[in-house]
């Protein structure tokens, strides 16, 4: 899953850190650069981040593989812009994507500010740096420095600051909320519209005499799901089972009776493995 | 059902009259049911197998295997070229040889379905047929087998044991006779190096002491007849002194007991030398009062050498025989001690009173003889009324009821079961189960302490016995032996014996309520007295009862038992108790924890107490402030006006009656907390004005000391506070007009039709209900916006603003075809009906409001009330998936689940422990003292949820058993605690059976679901009756490690507790407390918080209160009123990012409610060096050289990311490993 579908790419460079990276399914052995992330200058611990040239199979023209440098454990509290500033040094970036796991496309926007869809990405991610030029790429993988993401310049909100920005921005403008809502409700009911009026359609007769069914027209079919197709077939089931008759031969009587006595037995056996589970755990011992 | 509601019939007729024989239940069996011929041949009679608690017919019906054999079976019969013949002939031949055709023709790889189908074997039925007919149910009887071979005693013990009595005989009964002694001359008992076992008051007493070889030595109490408990084998051994002991007046003065004690030191010190008993340190001779505390009857305990040192005991006990004196002198009214030498008095008096106890003291070892051998000659050949008689003593043991001052011992039961069976009530062909049912039924409905429904076992009294009628005069619970001199019951009071009484009807109770477990509930849980009772009065201080016994005594009953103090103590506390609380309470239970027992080189103690009485309350009398008395101008208000003295006042009431009355807290502004104790405002008085104890240092009145931590410490509130319930009971007072309010607003496009509170305060469950003022909100640090507060970014924020909990309200709307059939559609339409109702709220109500995507936010009398419509098809839309082929399914989200707990579980929850508390008002308080306690522990909801806390706690009162359901939370509390410590989870379901709403099929389908999914549902299951498949409350957590940590938990603190009720330890500090802080040990880092930045600070456990209580105005609407911050806590923010960020490594915890600290322990599997390997990439660092280099835990990182992620809130990281 790393490495994009294990293409056979090895990067490295003598001067960094070598890595020996095996892939378990391929069993390939990469080397990886290792690069240490400090949250700023003062810091005395370091992150440890290993990065990579993005390549795989599957492309997508928000991130090509000629300037996207891809890069593993970003620590949680990484922002897009704080990651951008930390490259600077390499090139101008044009955007940068987060992931909670490699991901050849890129992630999914909300388009509502009201109403998100997708969670942002928390935890530790993967994040595709796009640099701008592939000077910036070729750079980024010589690297050897320390990074840092917060600095006075572009200073990433933490803690208590940020909790309380969540709560004020939570408040919503509710006249922008009514006039957000009341654009899609109408894209809404005009999908709603042209999808009635195509079921109609298709309900109407076509020129070789063939009707589509659908849920709506004059010949309308029951709806396609999964729960009544279960209900179709238990009702069936039970038609079936109303023909028969259970009490005229005298082997029905007799199995009737012996299916009770088996039962009667079963329960008793039940009864004695349920006791034979009680007694493995001592419950037998009063005191 | 009908062969139910048959055998209901049955019982009872057998419980009524004794049967004759066996023979005759089975014929009625068999006829009642008028099967055909047929059947009989068969040997089975399908109905009369049906035992009361298998299950409906339809039970297995629907078991895969045994319907796909039955279905094969047919298909053969149909196509097989011997089909119908075939059969017929089958049903001939199938009774007379027992191979059967059917089995042998059907598949042979399904053997075990075979096993099921072959004919039933003689021996079967019959033991099917003894089931039905004898036992409650074949699970039942299984397991009370399993139980009877647990608790017997080894052969092998039993054997080496009676050849060690043997020797024990000999060497006893050739002693040789020992020199005359006056009474007073003890010098020789020095030279055997053991102290006479009784207190020797007065001391002179004339009188000649001369040691016999016994007459006889025989063993007696259970061991004799076979029904010994084990697994530690305890045998009573009588010695029997001979006649040649006693002079004329020995009955007189306690000189019978004087010489037996002496008596007893000559066995003992014979003993010591013979070599037969261990003299280690620990295992050496020593007295103990085994029988009810009686410091006049002590026993020597030994313990035999050899093998049988580990697990014996042999307790000694000297009797005398029956011909040394004359019986009569020993009925209920003689005098046996004169008050003259008693006293020391000169003058003799000559109305010597009766002395009743100290007569049956005496007596008790004259009459030992005849009821051992009348119990041997009744209960020889009777085997199950032996197994009964040890169902009875598990049954007591568990209830710890037959040890102690009042004890219903196993000779009592032993001797009541004779009775029976001597009545024929018993028969010997009864099963274990019928005896022990039997005995409860007849202790239900036999009432001892009524004069004249007494029992006695003798058929024909001798001339000169006394009758019943005396025996009633002199003792409260009477039960006369065969002698007719002896009363069985003379130590019993009768509380204790109504204690038995109920226990007997709750047990029955049991038995026929086929959703308990009865098994269980009767045998295996123990009734440990502090669990059992709601308040207990804790008598630490045994010298100030001493010196109640000396004033408060009247001399009759000094001259009787001041010998027996706890006795004497104990009387005199109930008999005023009784009177002053009457109704208040239900039953009432004395437990004297202490065992007296003492080295044979000392002399007896005096008991150190402490004494411990149990009042379990009746929840309609015990809350009352005011005892109503008499009407003025009956001549009882005399009487109640001489026993209340000057607490007692004339009162018009109501309904214009005039009477006296007792007042006993001020009527106005009581909160529910005080009025559960009123109790002990009442007890208190009547201690100390009745019995002139000092409550403060002799009393510790156990009922409601854990609610302080409810308690509030930095406002007050404009009313009384107590635990709370009167702040949610606010809460719920504003929601219901809210809700008025709600369903009245115009112009909606739908009505609002249901108002549902969903929050815990709507439960009564929340610790710290929301009050209703606003006042108190932090101005300091917030801007105003439109209608809400804005927390000010400019200014100092390392203040939070107040903690304030927005109460959760779910909205029903009408029902209506047009809401769109698209999940984002639906929620933007929600949004709008937000806003909608907003607005209208704020105008036609002029509420103060706040619309927000999904909820609104409204601000009713002083409360933030959170708002959320809910769609009921909306989960289901949010599930749907359309297949490319068209056709629709579904998939489960957690979107979906979480909106279907926040709109429709929440919601029914909420109504069905609202429902709980009204039932029982002590519900809510317990459920936030467990909320309390598991939230100190530092056990946060997401591990385990509040949810299932509060149904562990509705478990503890919907399914109280084997107990009543308790009143005071603190006793609910305790139960809550010895539940967590003791279930077996992975074993025991939770099924929440409200009302009863859950049929009986529904129940065994549960559990049935449970035993064979048991991997795929949760480790904690919990059901209920509108969710009984997922236990959606605990299917995200508990995990089974913090169920664990939990269980340890709770073991430790109920440890502590029940020291600190029995032990009598340290009343006056707050032992108790300690359970509520956490032990900071076992966390590998703590996180230190600001506590500025921690709304809920004033909340914690020992909040130190600098003197400032801000008191809480009413609440009033002001113009400028904006909507507060709601919902704003830093520290659970902080707690969520560290937890969806680092709980791959690590767990945290934390106190909810004003927690200073985060503790957080590394997982250890997180800890280990791993492979280089891209799964194990985050959040690790590389370790080692080149070719072994290896990936761990970068601690240090994760360390510094903890303290950039809580900037502002983090003070500190202490590490441990560092």
């Amino acid at each position: 899953m790393f490495l994009e579908n294990c293409s056979e790419f090895v990067y490295g460079c003598a001067d960094l850190v070598p890595v020996l990276f095996r892939d378990c399914v391929h069993d390939y052995i990469f080397i990886v650069p290792a690069i240490e992330l400090k949250f700023r200058p003062e810091s005395v611990v370091c992150h440890t981040i290993f990065v990579k040239q993005h390549l795989v199979r599957e492309r997508h023209p928000e991130k090509p593989c000629d300037r996207t440098l891809f890069i593993f454990n970003i620590p949680p509290y990484c922002t897009e812009e704080s990651l951008k500033h930390a490259w600077r040094d390499c090139g101008p970036v044009a955007s940068v994507f987060f992931h909670s796991t490699p991901n050849a496309g890129i992630p999914k926007v909300n388009e509502s500010q009201f109403f998100p869809i997708h969670a942002e990405v928390k935890g530790f991610k993967v994040a595709y740096v796009v640099f701008e030029t592939e000077e910036g790429l070729e750079k980024a993988l010589k690297w050897n420095q320390t990074l840092f993401l917060s600095s006075s310049e572009e200073p990433i909100l933490c803690g208590v600051k940020k909790w309380m920005e969540e709560y004020n921005s939570k408040i919503p403008n509710v006249e922008m909320m009514q006039s957000e809502i009341d654009k899609f409700m109408a894209d809404y009911d005009k999908k709603v519209a042209a999808q009635i009026a195509n079921d109609k359609e298709a309900g109407e007769e076509d020129a070789d005499g063939w009707i589509t069914v659908t849920k709506r027209g004059r010949h309308a079919g029951f709806a396609r799901t999964e729960s009544s197709n279960k209900r179709k077939l238990a009702q069936e089931d039970k038609k079936r089972s109303k023909k028969q008759l259970l009490n005229i031969y005298s082997f029905q009587v007799r199995e009737a009776k012996m299916k009770k006595l088996m039962n009667l037995r079963q329960k008793f056996e039940e009864d004695k493995k349920k006791i034979q589970v009680l007694k493995q755990v001592r419950k037998f011992r009063p005191f | 059902m009908a062969p139910k509601v048959k055998k209901g019939k049955m019982s009872r007729k057998q419980n009524q009259k004794p049967i004759a024989n066996k023979h005759e239940i089975n014929d009625d069996g068999f006829s009642s049911a008028g099967e055909s011929d047929e059947d009989r041949q068969f040997g089975v009679n399908l109905g009369d197998f049906h035992e009361s608690n298998v299950e409906e017919d339809d039970y297995n019906d629907d078991s895969g295997e045994s319907d796909d054999d039955n279905g094969d079976d047919i298909e053969e019969a149909l196509e097989g070229e011997d089909g119908g013949d075939q059969s017929r002939k089958r049903k001939h031949s199938e009774a007379e040889n027992g191979s059967d055709v059917s089995s042998s023709k059907k598949n042979k790889k399904n053997k075990s379905s075979a096993d099921l189908k072959k004919p039933p074997t003689a021996q079967e039925v019959a033991r099917l047929r003894e089931t039905e007919n004898l036992f409650h149910s074949n699970i039942f009887r299984l397991q009370i087998e399993e139980m009877l071979k647990e608790t017997s005693i080894k052969q092998k013990r039993l054997a080496s044991f009676s050849e060690w009595f043997t020797s024990l005989k000999d060497s006893l009964t050739t002693m040789t006779k020992g020199e005359k002694h006056e009474i007073m001359d003890q010098k020789w008992l020095k030279d055997l190096g053991v102290k006479i076992p009784i207190a020797q008051t007065p001391y002179p007493l004339k009188g000649v002491f001369q040691f016999f070889p016994p007459k006889s030595v025989f063993v007696t109490g259970s061991y004799s007849i076979g029904c010994s408990l084990g697994p530690n084998l305890k045998v009573d051994i009588a010695i029997e002194m001979p006649p040649e002991c006693f002079q004329g007046s020995d009955n007189l003065n306690q000189r019978y007991l004087r010489k037996r004690a002496l008596y007893l030191c000559q066995i003992v010190a014979h003993l010591k030398t013979a070599g037969l008993i261990s003299t280690e340190e620990d295992l050496g001779p020593h007295f103990e009062l085994p029988r009810a505390f009686n410091p006049l009857l002590p026993v020597a305990v030994v313990v035999p050498v050899g093998s049988l040192k580990k697990h014996t005991q042999v307790f000694l006990h000297v009797t005398a025989s029956e011909e040394a004196f004359k019986m009569t002198k020993f009925g209920p009214s003689k005098n046996s001690i004169r008050s003259n030498w008693y006293f020391n008095e000169e003058k003799t008096d000559e109305n010597n009173s009766a002395t009743p106890l100290q007569n049956a003291t005496i007596v008790s070892d004259l009459v030992a003889k005849r009821n051992e051998d009348f119990k041997l000659k009744l209960l020889q050949d009777s085997k199950n009324a032996k197994d009964g008689i040890i169902l009875l003593k598990v049954w007591l043991k568990q209830r710890e009821l037959d040890q102690g001052l009042s004890a219903f011992g196993s000779h009592l039961m032993t001797m009541l079961v004779v009775y029976l069976l001597h009545s024929r009530k018993i028969s010997s062909h009864m099963s274990s189960y019928q005896v022990a049912r039997t005995v409860w039924n007849f202790l239900k409905e036999c009432d001892w302490t009524v004069h004249g429904r007494g029992l006695s076992l003798c058929d024909k009294p001798p001339i000169g016995a006394p009758g019943l009628s005396e025996f009633h005069d002199h003792y409260p619970v009477v039960f006369v032996d065969v002698t007719g001199y002896y009363n069985l019951a003379a130590h019993m009071d009768v509380a204790s014996f109504k204690r038995i009484q109920n226990e007997s009807t709750l047990a029955i109770h049991y038995l026929d309520n086929t959703s308990v477990n009865s098994f269980q509930v009767l045998f295996m849980k123990p009734v440990p007295f502090y669990q059992h009772f709601d308040h207990i009065l804790c008598f630490y201080d045994m010298k100030s009862l001493q010196q109640m016994n000396d004033k408060k005594s009247s001399k009759d009953s000094k001259l009787d038992k001041s010998q027996h103090s706890l006795r004497l103590s104990a009387d005199l506390l109930f008999e005023v108790l009784q009177r002053g609380l009457g109704k208040r309470v239900a039953e009432w239970g004395i437990h004297a924890p202490e065992k007296l027992s003492w080295k044979i080189k000392k002399s007896p103690p005096v008991p150190s107490g402490p004494l411990l009485l149990g009042m379990k309350l009746d929840t309609e009398h015990a809350y009352s402030i005011l005892d109503k008395g008499p009407p003025a101008d009956l001549p009882e208000a005399h009487e109640f006006r001489k026993f209340w003295g000057e607490k007692s006042e004339l009162r018009r009431f109501q309904d214009g009656s005039i009477s006296e009355a007792v007042v006993w807290l001020p009527g106005k502004d009581v909160s529910l907390s005080e009025r559960r104790v009123v109790n002990k405002v009442i007890t208190e008085y009547l201690l100390e004005n009745k019995l002139g104890l000092n409550t403060s240092n002799c009393l510790a009145y156990l009922a409601d000391q854990l609610e302080e931590v409810l308690t509030l410490s930095h406002v007050k509130p404009p009313f009384a506070y107590g635990s709370g319930e009167e702040a949610a009971l606010g809460v719920l007072a504003a929601l219901d007009r809210l809700s008025v309010e709600l369903r009245g607003l115009p112009d909606l496009p739908l009505d609002i039709s249901g108002v549902q509170g969903s929050s815990a305060v709507c439960r009564f469950a929340d610790v710290f209900p929301p009050l209703s003022s606003l006042e108190y909100v932090g101005q300091k640090v917030t801007n105003p916006d439109q209608h809400c507060l804005l927390l000010g970014s400019g200014l100092k924020y390392s203040e939070a603003p107040v903690w304030i909990s927005p109460v959760e309200v779910v909205l029903q709307l009408s029902l209506s075809g047009k809401w769109p059939d698209d999940a984002q559609a639906v929620r933007r339409v929600r949004a709008a009906f937000n806003i909608k109702i907003a607005n209208s709220l704020r105008k036609e109500c002029g509420l103060t409001t706040q619309a927000f995507p999904n909820y609104v936010d409204v601000i009713k009398e002083g409360y933030v009330f959170r708002l959320r419509v809910a769609y009921q098809r909306e989960p289901a839309l949010l599930r749907q998936l359309v297949l490319p082929d068209g056709m629709m399914t579904t998939v489960d989200c957690k979107e979906a689940q979480s909106l279907e707990k926040e709109t429709i579980h929440a919601p029914k929850l909420t109504s069905y422990l609202h429902g709980l508390h009204q039932q029982q008002p002590a519900f809510g308080p317990a459920t936030c003292l467990a909320k309390r306690w598991l939230s100190a522990q530092m056990i946060r909801w997401a591990h385990f949820p509040e949810e299932a806390v509060e149904l562990l706690m509705a478990y503890i009162f919907v399914s109280p058993e084997p107990f009543p359901a308790p009143a005071q939370p603190q006793a609910a509390f305790m139960r809550f605690l010895h539940l967590l410590s003791t279930t077996n989870w992975h074993l025991e379901p939770i099924i929440l059976n409200f009302n009863n709403k859950l049929s009986k099929t529904t129940v065994s389908e549960i559990e049935k679901k449970f035993s064979s999914e048991r991997v795929q549902l949760p480790t904690l299951f919990i059901a209920t009756p509108s969710e009984h498949e997922y236990s959606v409350w605990t299917k995200a957590a508990p995990s089974l490690l913090i169920l664990a940590r939990v269980a340890i938990l709770a073991a430790e603190s109920l440890k502590v507790l029940q020291g600190w009720y029995l032990a009598g330890m340290l009343f006056e500090s707050n032992v108790w407390k300690q359970i509520f802080r956490p032990s900071l040990d076992s966390y590998d880092l703590i996180i230190h918080l600001n506590s500025c930045a921690n709304p809920r600070r004033f909340q914690c456990i020992d909040s130190k209160v600098d003197g400032f209580v801000q008191n809480l105005p009413v609440y009033q609407k002001t113009t400028k009123e904006k909507i507060p911050v709601v919902g704003f806590d830093p520290v659970q923010c902080y707690l969520q990012e560290l937890e969806a960020a680092y709980s791959e490594y690590a767990l945290f915890f934390h106190d909810i409610y004003g927690g200073s600290v985060i503790g957080v322990v590394w997982k250890p599997s997180a800890l280990e060096p791993k492979e280089f390997k891209v799964a194990h990439l985050f959040g690790r660092k590389l370790q080692g050289k080149n070719s072994n280099q290896s990936l761990v835990l970068n601690q240090e990182a994760l360390i510094e990311d903890f303290y950039i992620l809580g900037q502002g809130l983090v003070k500190f990281i202490d590490s441990k490993n560092k």
